[in-house]
């Protein structure tokens, strides 16, 4: 069956249109990386894990002279009150860490000699009036940020490589990796756009066929139930159901043993939320193409010579409806991205770990400070994958349902 | 006509039953007095606050008790959040500061965009209109959160930083004409600015499609000029899927002004909302569902009339 | 011999297509002459070229598809329209070339009345005021018979018969007295006592108004009742030009002949016969064959024609074919 479509006209026109082919493409790299997240690539308490200074802009990018004194003093205040305490020394001295890299494993007193060289170029730049308008004084900042830099163990090239890599978009506000947390995010997105829609074009597409299918109280039925639920604004919707799930416990037994789900605390109130939405789109134009193909003659002889109306609903009229639930099925991962997004901004959303959504709201405080890597990163990340999704239901709409407004 | 508009109404009833039906009953799936209370109330204090709140009725009783207070405009019920104020005089302040969003940018938003639309149509296939099309599908692709974050750091703290005085505030809202430029207008800006991505692009192609008709062939053969084509022969045809689009943005401008007045601190109904569920504030938060759903089917009523006023076909069949 | 001018001289038009197959001919170098108060009929199967042909006079074609290619000349009253402004096209379409439209069912912008849709010409075209256009309507109306006009410039196209609508595209056409009709299939989409009514009344505006008419249509009864002169196109090429006695009695090219054979007689000895038809396809524009575009089907095809095209040239005084082999 793929095989023919591959080889079918439509197929032909498809892969002619360039951009949806690259947009294909680009669905495929995420979907790489999703697999990759999955299978422990990142995991999340890597994206939770303070890496270096808070807010770092990314590629390297120079920041103000101040702000780069502040970080070293940080630092050198970290080591410096690990090394008050003499009776767990080891301990103290491990817990400072961003990322990979970790406190050199030298003797304390040289570690205090560091420390204590360190804060004497401090006191001396920090006396300067202003340290941001002063060229003179980079070459004493450079030293410092390098004793600081000799305070951790050097790391072998395969692990500052992937430090670099870490730190490519820079940091968050509480020094996590932005370049993690935006990878990270693709594998959530992802789930709740495959989960989201793929929930949703299987029951709108179910219930659609049925109704036009059966007709009679079935079809009033479901339309009843599209008209109202599409009666209330989307996203108030939304809210009041992921408020009813929220703080809910589900408490059943498997095999024996008692479990609960701590519902509110999982992605169910969203994926609830998004599919009590999104199934009325497909529904609608299922139902209309089942009503269509209903019609035609070939279904009629079917239901004609006797075959079971399921037999047929499920052999003659889901095929021939099956570009439409692709196309909605696109549509619909878009909206699930972008919902997220929203919900999770309103605290409705992802509870743990990074998302895009989360990313984003996050980074309000820090573009009023003029800090845009986050909102930066996590931006292009979706907007990649979202338009990649736009010119694919673009293409897909050209090549199946060229009358389509 | 009056048959027409009362046959619509009489449509939307059972629709709107069954809107308080689902929310009520959705509301219910997780118990909102332990949801209130916490976790830990005593069974007393469960079953002392149910009778006072009535929630000890059965679903029936609680539902028609809750249709009639609909049906009567009755909101005297008690907030649970804040007791002594009641449902209706939260609702009556945040009813303006919402209007105030949503109204100006739905017309902002019909307008601009039909007019862009046009526009791109009238470029069709030349550069002004791959731009713009390109503009609109990369303006879709990008979060709501993110115009509302930038927009609010370019429209108020870098400008008023830039011109040396406070053109837009930050944050807050105040009654009245005067105020309104002050704090509604960039949440307003930026209202339209989304919309525009997803509605230009609808507007072309329902000019598009428009420009292939046989009908403007026949003009042009009498000799119409291009602006009396777009302006009168197709635009006046594609006023039906103008109208369907403009009720398909209702939605969703009610969605953003609810992210707008939490974000830019404007006490309209979605604030009170968010802030009622964050609170577990029951019957806020029924009420305010049900109203929004009724606001959004008044709506759908009107379009349907609009329908019928525009396409002598509706009107007479 | 004194020639009469011809008021619209058309030298080889050819209108291209750009589709996502590539850009393809539709019409190939077509060249007629039009003189005044005469009836050229264009006949030819479905998807020949003969709208396309007519609405590329009046340069309607969407502009962003289409395209004449340079060569193209559409001479009238000393401008060549192929290469008008639109300013001018304006000023000519409606005014003084008008067209009848092949669909009465999608012709007419169904959102606004009947009176209104015949106003707009006026307005555009005309000094009257406001109640002088409504008389010249409503007399328009009265003149393609239409029962009742002052009731029905209220009405909406949807309201009316395809009929009725037919008529008022033409009164449409009418109103501004043009030059020249072009009516393309005016009658096609109407049951055959309304189209004698509609040809005997375009055949009384003819006598009345000077106009000369272009008919397009593929009903050879048609044109024999009403043309003057015929043109037979055949993929978007013309195949025969002949006075319209001559075209009957004898037909040159086989295509022609073929097309009349076609048409179904009263002869009382054919009852029970099979209609002759004409074998074959006609070929796709995208893949024109080298030869003769008629050649596949052709009864009287020899080797040489499908080797090169033959040209358009005189066989007698008043006849072009387009045939290596004509039938004489
Ligand atoms: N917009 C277009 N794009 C591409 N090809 C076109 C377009 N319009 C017409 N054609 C092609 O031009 C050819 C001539 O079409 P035309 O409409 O002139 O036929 P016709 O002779 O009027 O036929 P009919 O008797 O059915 O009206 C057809 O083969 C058609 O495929
Ligand atoms: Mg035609």
């Amino acid at each position: 069956m793929t095989v023919r479509w591959l080889q079918s006209r439509s197929a032909r026109k498809f892969f002619r249109h360039r951009p949806a082919v690259v947009a294909l493409v680009v669905i495929s790299l995420y979907l790489a990386v999703a697999v990759a997240v999955l299978l422990g690539g990142v995991t999340m308490e890597q994206t939770l894990e303070r890496i270096g200074p808070g807010n770092l802009p990314g590629f390297q990018g120079r920041q103000l002279a101040e702000k780069r004194v502040e970080d070293c003093a940080m630092v050198l205040d970290r080591v410096e009150k690990a090394l008050k305490r003499p009776s767990n020394l080891r301990a103290a001295l491990g817990e400072i860490r961003y990322g990979l890299l970790r406190v050199a494993d030298r003797p304390p007193e040289e570690l205090r000699a560091l420390v204590d060289q360190g804060w004497e170029i401090y006191d001396e730049l920090v006396e300067s009036p202003d340290l941001n308008a002063d060229p003179s004084l980079l070459p004493q900042i450079e030293q410092l940020e390098r004793l600081t830099g000799q305070l951790f163990a050097p790391l072998s090239g395969w692990q500052s490589l992937v430090r670099q890599f870490r730190l490519l978009l820079g940091t968050d506000r509480q020094g996590r990796s932005i370049m993690l947390r935006g990878v990270y995010s693709i594998k959530v997105a992802i789930q709740i756009g495959v989960i989201t829609a793929f929930i949703s074009v299987l029951i709108g597409s179910l219930l659609g066929a049925s109704a036009a299918f059966f007709g009679g109280w079935v079809d009033h039925v479901v339309i009843w139930l599209y008209t109202t639920l599409s009666s209330i604004p989307y996203l108030v919707l939304l809210v009041v159901l992921a408020y009813a799930f929220s703080g809910a416990v589900w408490q059943f037994s498997l095999l024996g043993r008692p479990l609960s789900v701590d519902v509110g605390n999982t992605l169910i109130p969203v994926y609830v939320a998004l599919c009590a939405t999104f199934w009325i789109g497909p529904c609608r134009v299922i139902r209309g193409e089942t009503l269509k193909i209903k019609q035609l003659e070939y279904v009629q002889a079917a239901t004609a010579t006797g075959f079971g109306r399921l037999y047929i609903l499920v052999r003659h009229i889901l095929p021939n409806a099956a570009h439409l639930m692709l196309i909605n099925f696109s549509l619909l991962f878009i909206g699930a991205i972008k919902s997220e997004v929203i919900l999770s901004f309103l605290g409705l959303g992802v509870k743990r770990g990074p998302s895009w959504g989360i990313m984003i709201s996050h980074s309000a405080q820090e573009v009023i400070n003029g800090f845009f890597w986050q909102i930066g990163a996590a931006t292009v990340f979706m907007l990649v994958l979202v338009l990649a999704f736009n010119v694919l239901t673009d293409a897909l709409q050209d090549v199946f349902d060229p009358k389509h407004l | 006509m009056w048959v027409y508009i009362i046959r619509r109404l009489a449509y939307n009833v059972p629709v709107y039953l069954g809107i308080i039906l689902l929310v009520m009953a959705a509301l219910r799936v997780n118990d909102p007095i332990y949801g209130f209370l916490g976790k830990n109330a005593s069974r007393e204090q469960y079953d002392r606050f149910a009778a006072a709140t009535g929630l000890d009725q059965p679903f029936l009783v609680q539902y028609v008790r809750f249709l009639g207070d609909i049906a009567r405009l009755d909101f005297t019920t008690e907030s649970w959040d804040q007791p002594g104020i009641s449902v209706g005089q939260l609702l009556s302040t945040a009813i303006m500061p919402s209007l105030a969003l949503t109204v100006p940018a739905l017309l902002l938003t019909t307008l601009i965009s039909i007019s862009v639309g046009m526009i791109s149509a009238y470029y069709r296939g030349r550069l002004p209109d791959r731009l713009l099309v390109l503009l609109a599908v990369l303006g879709m692709s990008v979060s709501f959160l993110v115009y509302i974050i930038l927009g609010q750091y370019f429209g108020a703290f870098w400008l008023n930083r830039w011109l040396g005085y406070e053109l837009f505030a930050i944050a807050g809202y105040k009654p009245g004409l005067i105020h309104w430029p002050r704090y509604c207008l960039l949440p307003v800006m930026i209202s339209v600015i989304v919309a525009m991505g997803y509605d230009t692009r609808f507007y072309r192609a329902a000019m598009v499609e428009e420009t292939g008709k046989d009908y403007i062939v026949t003009a042009r053969a009498k000799g119409a000029g291009q602006a009396k084509l777009m302006f009168v022969h197709m635009l006046k045809n594609a006023m039906i899927p103008i109208i369907t689009r403009v009720m398909i943005t209702i939605p969703l401008l009610i969605t953003g002004s609810i992210l707008l007045e939490m974000y830019f601190n404007i006490p309209g109904m979605g604030r009170r909302l968010i802030l009622a569920i964050n609170a577990k504030d029951f019957p806020v938060v029924q009420t305010f569902t049900a109203v929004f759903a009724a606001v959004f089917i008044v709506t759908n009523i009107l379009t349907d009339v609009l329908y019928a006023l525009v396409d002598p076909r509706v009107r007479l069949s | 011999m004194d020639q009469p001018q011809p008021i619209l001289s058309v030298r080889h038009l050819s209108t291209c297509f750009r589709t996502d197959r590539g850009v393809v001919t539709a019409v190939d170098d077509v060249s007629f002459d039009l003189f005044p108060g005469e009836s050229l009929g264009i006949v030819g199967e479905s998807g020949c070229g003969k709208s396309v042909t007519s609405k590329s006079i009046m340069r309607l074609l969407p502009e962003h598809l289409s395209f004449l290619r340079p060569e193209s000349q559409i001479l009238f009253d000393g401008m060549n329209l192929a290469r008008a402004d639109e300013r001018t096209m304006r000023e000519v379409r409606g005014n003084r070339i008008a067209m009848i439209f092949q669909e009465p069912m999608t012709a007419l912008n169904p959102v606004f009345t009947i009176g209104w849709q015949l106003d707009e010409a006026l307005k555009y075209h005309t000094s009257l005021g406001r109640e002088g256009r409504r008389q010249r309507t409503i007399e328009m109306l009265r003149l393609v018979e239409i029962p009742n006009p002052e009731k029905r410039i209220r009405e909406f196209p949807h309201q009316l018969s395809g009929g009725m609508r037919q008529r008022v595209l033409i009164a449409m056409a009418l109103c501004c007295e043009p030059e020249i009709l072009i009516a393309d299939e005016p009658t096609t989409a109407l049951d055959v006592t309304i189209q004698a009514q509609i040809l005997r009344l375009m055949e009384n505006l003819k006598q009345r108004l000077g106009t000369a008419i272009v008919m397009i249509t593929h009903n050879l009864g048609v044109i024999a009742q009403t043309c003057d002169r015929v043109i037979v196109m055949y993929a978007g090429r013309i195949v025969e030009s002949a006075p319209v006695k001559q075209l009957f009695h004898q037909p040159r090219h086989p295509y022609t002949k073929a097309l009349l054979e076609s048409i179904p007689r009263m002869n009382p000895g054919d009852h029970g016969q099979r209609l002759p038809s004409i074998e074959g396809i006609v070929p796709s524009l995208y893949d024109l064959p080298p030869g003769c575009r008629f050649a596949d089907r052709c009864p009287r095809r020899q080797p040489s024609c499908v080797e090169a095209e033959p040209e358009l040239e005189p066989v007698d005084s008043a006849s072009l074919v387009r045939c290596f082999f004509p039938w004489e």
